[in-house]
């Protein structure tokens, strides 16, 4: 199978994740509970695995990177920590329903700082013109996972920082394969899966807290046991209940298989990959692609349509092919409105470090072959 | 008295400690001292073998992490 779904899982990992997960099912078992040499061993596990991410996002403080089931949990302990009913929130106009929907639970006023795709200077001041009203809150998606458009994450960063607003940064599609310096861009949290760009097993994700955050769950944590309140000190507050940890062996892992490579070239590759799949794609002639000419706005996922032949249709005459791709709305509504394809949904193709020019290749000649059935 | 073990709440902050103390050159471990020295229960601490109690209270300070208790430990 040719793999280009990476923006929801990266399905290829290293092999060291792989055995990371296994030896901690036979060897670990939970940090904090016991002191004998599972426990202490867990335990060793869980704060490495800490450090390696707090060097690779460069937070100056390990115990600020909270282990979470996905970004979308990591999400709801940010949101539901600094928004409440009624409060103003402004998002990007490319945020996942990860954002959106506990914003709609909450009962929030969202204000969407809209632009267009790939307009990178039209967020900027969409955000500025959004953050003079009262906002409470603000949140972007640094990467859109629909078109793989880079948000100017630093500047509106810098916006926050003035108006002292808090910022939650989606980090979804980023980590792993961009540059993130979290203690420089001060926001309040940033949130990501580990499933994704870091190439660590489903079901593991990170938050990093750059403020005070409220429990989502509370439960047993191993400290201050004789006190009915969740303890106030991170990480114990936020990580209620028994770790994951063949998530968080495999987690470091793909980790440090990140930070050996550097997050830099693995952006390179993508990009490399994705200017290879564009050249092949524009021959077609029958593909509507939503690509930016400014390759510094885009990261190695690319949104296209065949008009003619529904999205979800094209995936999967793809997928007969043997080649994995992801087609509909890609549960980010709001990034379809910004850029135009929200009744129709694109095909989304999204590149990982295990991936070649030859996998770019095989999706251009498999498009080739179901465009030109679709005009017989 | 052969060992002191410094106090924290958490296993983080403690295992931060191991760390810290690492990068003096100090040798330790993280250890759970007894529930009666831990106020709320389930505290974690840093043993250090005594000669190096000093140094290592300085070292922690140092690193920005001052512990709850010290407690003098034979064992």
């Amino acid at each position: 199978m040719t793999y280009l779904d990476n923006a929801a899982t990266t399905l290829h990992k290293p092999d060291s994740v792989a055995e990371a997960a296994y030896r901690a099912i036979k060897t670990l078992s939970s940090p904090g509970r016991g002191s004998h040499e599972a426990a202490a061993r867990a335990s060793e596990m869980a704060y490495a695995c800490r450090e390696a991410a707090a060097a690779l996002f460069r937070a100056s403080k390990p115990e600020n990177i909270v282990f979470c089931m996905n970004a979308t949990h990591a999400l709801n302990i940010a949101i539901k920590s600094l928004a409440r009913t009624g409060d103003t929130v402004v998002v990007s106009g490319y945020e996942h329903n990860a954002v959106t929907r506990p914003l709609h639970a909450i009962g929030a006023r969202v204000v969407a700082a809209r632009a267009a795709l790939f307009d990178s200077a039209g967020v900027l001041a969409a955000f500025e013109a959004a953050l003079k009203n009262g906002a409470r809150l603000a949140i972007v998606n640094h990467v859109s996972n629909v078109f793989g458009f880079i948000q100017p994450v630093e500047e509106i960063a810098e916006l926050c920082r003035k108006r002292n607003i808090p910022l939650i940064i989606d980090a979804s599609q980023s980590a792993g394969a961009i540059d993130i310096d979290s203690d420089r861009l001060g926001a309040a949290f940033i949130a990501m899966p580990g499933h994704k760009g870091l190439y660590g097993p489903q079901g593991t994700g990170l938050l990093i807290c750059g403020g005070e955050a409220s429990t989502l769950i509370e439960g047993g944590t191993g400290s201050n046991s004789k006190d009915a309140e969740m303890p106030y000190f991170l990480p114990d507050r936020l990580e209620a209940g028994t770790h994951n940890m063949p998530g968080i062996a495999g987690l470091k892992a793909g980790i440090e298989f990140v930070s050996r490579i550097g997050p830099n070239k693995i952006l390179a590759h993508e990009r490399k990959l994705l200017k290879e799949a564009l050249m092949r794609l524009k021959r077609n002639g029958r593909l509507k692609l939503y690509a930016s000419d400014r390759p510094e706005l885009q990261s190695g996922v690319l949104s296209f349509e065949a008009p003619g032949l529904p999205c979800e249709e094209v995936a999967s005459r793809l997928s007969e092919k043997g080649i994995a791709v992801r087609a509909g709305v890609h549960c980010a509504p709001e990034a379809h409105r910004s850029a135009g394809t929200f009744e129709r949904g694109t095909v989304r193709v999204s590149f990982s470090v295990f991936n070649t020019t030859g996998d770019a290749a095989r999706l251009a000649a498999a498009l080739e072959t179901i465009t030109s059935e679709m005009q017989k | 008295m052969n060992y002191c073990i410094f106090v924290y709440r958490s296993l983080t902050f403690a295992q931060k400690g191991v760390r810290a103390l690492d990068r003096s050159g100090i040798p330790s471990s993280v250890v759970r001292p007894p529930a009666q020295d831990a106020k709320d229960g389930c505290a974690y601490g840093v043993k250090v073998r005594a000669p190096k109690c000093a140094a290592a209270a300085a070292a922690l300070n140092r690193a920005g992490l001052p512990p709850q208790k010290v407690l003098q430990s034979d064992w």
